[in-house]
């Protein structure tokens, strides 16, 4: 994401290990991009601001983020600004190569190759991440084609096979559903369940 | 929600998409990128040498298969049962499609010299072009800019 200020920025997401390779992380940086102009460009010549710099910003854990390897990120929730340089951390999706760790790792998932790898949504705004997608197989680059809300997201794996994953809302229903919808809700208020969000529909991976 | 797949025959190390060309299109381009021969990028880690490595980039454009039946945008009709789309059918003995959504593949570049393995890949539309920046790894790190039509 880039800031319109006067200093241009270009925020990054970036995976990393710090410690070791059993705990990995986001780090936010901020680049700052160098004026461009023809003397800068023709002769390379850098600016005295911070034009060219890298600075961090913050580092985003989670317990979700069991071996992240492939990161994209999302215009929609966004953080709310922050009060130095009203600058927001985005909201990004994230893969988990492997989800176990230690010899759950090396049985099940190495040795054994059973996809238990996942995609995860990190949602700024909220401070709290979400599993949207299980049973892959070692993923790794994901990407979007809709970096708005993220409507597509599709995810490669190492065995060779890129998965798709979609986000359906429901935003209006026909008479005859809402009248069905209306009386299944009621059942389930009576029931003492939890009413339905309009938070975006969670499947399983469809085996297909 | 998963709502779809295709498989390669490789591992694919890089994605990226354009943007989708209209709202209610079935998505954007995606670009691949990968090598068939990615094992020898693992033996040439192992024994610390620089293999040859071949890698690809390839751009998928997503359209609907809609049999036998009039419609507009980005559909391929088939008036009469592909072959072709009888491969890749789990759980259905007729061999017809249970999905609707197609990849037609074109190859953009492919190159030897490029270092043992690919790395990412990254795409934008420049005005009737789209440019495609490919990243190598290993000691070469090759670097590979294409432009394609839109």
């Amino acid at each position: 994401m880039e800031n319109e200020g006067a200093e241009r920025v270009i925020r990054l997401l970036v995976i990393s290990y710090p410690s070791n390779i059993e705990n990995g992380v986001v780090e936010v940086i901020d680049y700052h991009l160098p004026p461009a102009s023809f003397l800068t460009n023709m002769f390379g010549i850098k600016s005295s601001e911070r034009g060219g710099e890298l600075s961090y910003v913050a580092t985003i854990q989670s317990s979700y983020f069991t071996a992240p390897a492939g990161i994209v990120a999302v215009k929609d929730q966004p953080s709310f600004p922050s009060d130095s340089d009203s600058m927001q951390i985005p909201s990004f999706y994230l893969t988990n190569t492997y989800r176990h760790k230690g010899l759950r790792r090396e049985l099940v998932e190495k040795r054994l190759q059973i996809g238990r790898a996942d995609l995860v949504f990190y949602n700024a705004k909220a401070e709290g991440s979400l599993q949207v997608g299980f049973g892959l197989e070692t993923p790794g680059a994901v990407t979007t084609d809709d970096t708005e809300e993220g409507l597509r997201i599709y995810v490669a794996s190492q065995n060779g096979v890129v998965n798709l994953f979609e986000q359906f809302y429901i935003d209006s229903v026909s008479p005859s559903l809402a009248i069905l919808t209306t009386v299944r809700k009621t059942t389930l208020l009576h029931s003492h369940t939890r009413p339905s969000t309009p938070n975006p529909t969670i499947n399983p991976p469809n085996p297909q | 929600m998963q709502s779809s797949y295709f498989a390669t025959t490789f591992p694919v190390t890089g994605l990226a998409a354009l943007p989708p060309p209209s709202p209610h299109a079935l998505g954007g381009e995606l670009f691949i990128i990968g090598s068939p021969k990615h094992h020898l990028f693992d033996s040439a880690l192992r024994k610390e040498a620089e293999a040859v490595v071949p890698v690809s980039i390839f751009r998928l454009r997503p359209f609907y298969y809609v049999f036998n039946r009039t419609t507009a945008g980005n559909d391929k009709i088939y008036s009469k049962d592909d072959e072709r789309l009888k491969t890749g059918v789990k759980s259905n003995r007729k061999g017809m499609p249970e999905r609707k959504r197609w990849w037609e593949v074109v190859t953009v570049w492919t190159g030897v010299d490029f270092g043992a393995g690919p790395g990412g890949i990254a795409v934008r539309e420049v005005g009737s072009d789209v440019i495609v920046v490919g990243v190598g790894g290993g000691k070469k790190g090759g670097l590979v800019i294409c432009s394609v039509p839109a």
